[in-house]
């Protein structure tokens, strides 16, 4: 008796950690890239390092990037870009809470390209504001990969331009992301 | 007569006295805006190089203190340099983008170094994986991986 209740708290163990594996999939190199086109320069930045976990089953999605992973093309305006507008010290996460709803498709892994909607609260500055945005989830011989693209109003999040430099940076920012999931084991 | 070209010396004298305090200062002044501009608008950080680290340790020790407790090894070690130790796991090269060079660990994730500067095909050469790697650069923080910025590979010896 006692050796049949191990048994079967063992396979349900197995069964739950198996189902928790083919429901979440997980990216460590998620790109994010952010373009910003004022009258003076155009600023380009882009990370390859952005974390994000996704639930096919509760059409649930994370993403978590360290500010200081964003790369530019100059070192003295990624400095700026860290110490004076994003205070990248003290908010050192951007980071994505929210959920697409539910998708059989996408929760059964069914080859194809899904355009769904993802609501949640995006955190920059440490300013969280409810976004809603566009996703296109691509299902693919198993493999999961979602990719959008959004506008980020950076006076909403907190994050001030002097006068001086207003000309060379936007206030309407083009996010734009792209995951290519595994299987979170 | 006297008096007068006495005066007139003075006047002269005073006046020449005027310019050179007027240029002083326009000189200070130029010298304080050029500073003040230099400090925050063009003055980039030091090289990796130059900059000395406040912690040495293995990457297996130094991963394993985030998987316990991210809050305090953020403390200890975000916006910190550091030097660590550890086997060479993979490089990824991405266009447009620094190498990386991730080092093993025991734990769930790696050590990923994104380097200073794009590295010459002879330093790629000399990278062989599972060889053992010191690398000096400033902890940013912990997202499954510990990432590490402005990296630079030293010579463990």
């Amino acid at each position: 008796m006692k050796f049949n209740t191990i048994l079967t708290i063992i396979l349900l163990a197995a069964c739950t950690s198996l189902s928790m594996a083919q429901d979440r999939y997980l990216t460590r190199s998620g790109s994010v890239k952010f373009f910003s086109t004022a009258p003076l320069e155009d600023i380009e930045a882009h990370t390859n390092k952005a974390l994000s976990i996704i639930d096919i089953k509760k059409g649930e999605v994370a993403v978590d990037i360290l500010i200081k992973s964003f790369e530019f093309e100059k070192k003295l305006m990624q400095e700026h870009f860290n110490e004076n507008y994003m205070e990248s010290d003290k908010y050192s996460k951007a980071t994505f809470k929210g959920n697409y709803g539910s998708n059989e498709n996408i929760a059964n892994m069914v080859d194809g390209t899904y355009d769904v909607v993802a609501k949640g609260d995006l955190t920059i500055h440490g300013v969280k504001k409810a976004i809603e945005t566009p996703v296109t989830i691509t299902v693919s011989g198993g493999k999961l990969s979602a990719n959008m693209v959004f506008m980020a109003n950076v006076k909403e999040f907190g994050i001030k331009i002097p006068k001086v430099v207003v000309r060379n940076i936007a206030e309407e920012v083009e996010v734009t992301a792209s995951f290519e999931y595994e299987p979170y084991k | 007569m006297l008096g007068r070209g006495w005066r007139k010396r003075k006047l002269i004298e005073l006046n020449i006295m005027k310019r050179k305090t007027f240029v002083l200062i326009a000189a200070v002044l130029a010298i304080a805006v050029g500073l003040y501009v230099w400090q925050n608008f063009l003055k980039t950080a030091p090289a990796m190089r130059k900059l000395e680290a406040e912690y040495r340790v293995n990457s297996n020790e130094f991963y394993a203190e985030f998987e316990e407790n991210e809050d305090a090894a953020n403390e200890k070690y975000v916006n910190r340099i550091v030097e660590i130790i550890g086997e060479l796991e993979s490089i990824e090269m991405n266009e447009g983008s620094k190498p990386v060079i991730n080092l093993k660990t025991e734990g769930f994730g790696m050590i990923k170094f994104t380097m200073e500067s794009n590295l010459s095909s002879g330093e790629l050469n000399e990278l062989e994986l599972n060889s053992t790697l010191l690398i000096r650069g400033e902890c940013i923080g912990y997202l499954l991986d510990v990432l590490i910025e402005r990296s630079i590979i030293l010579d463990p010896s």
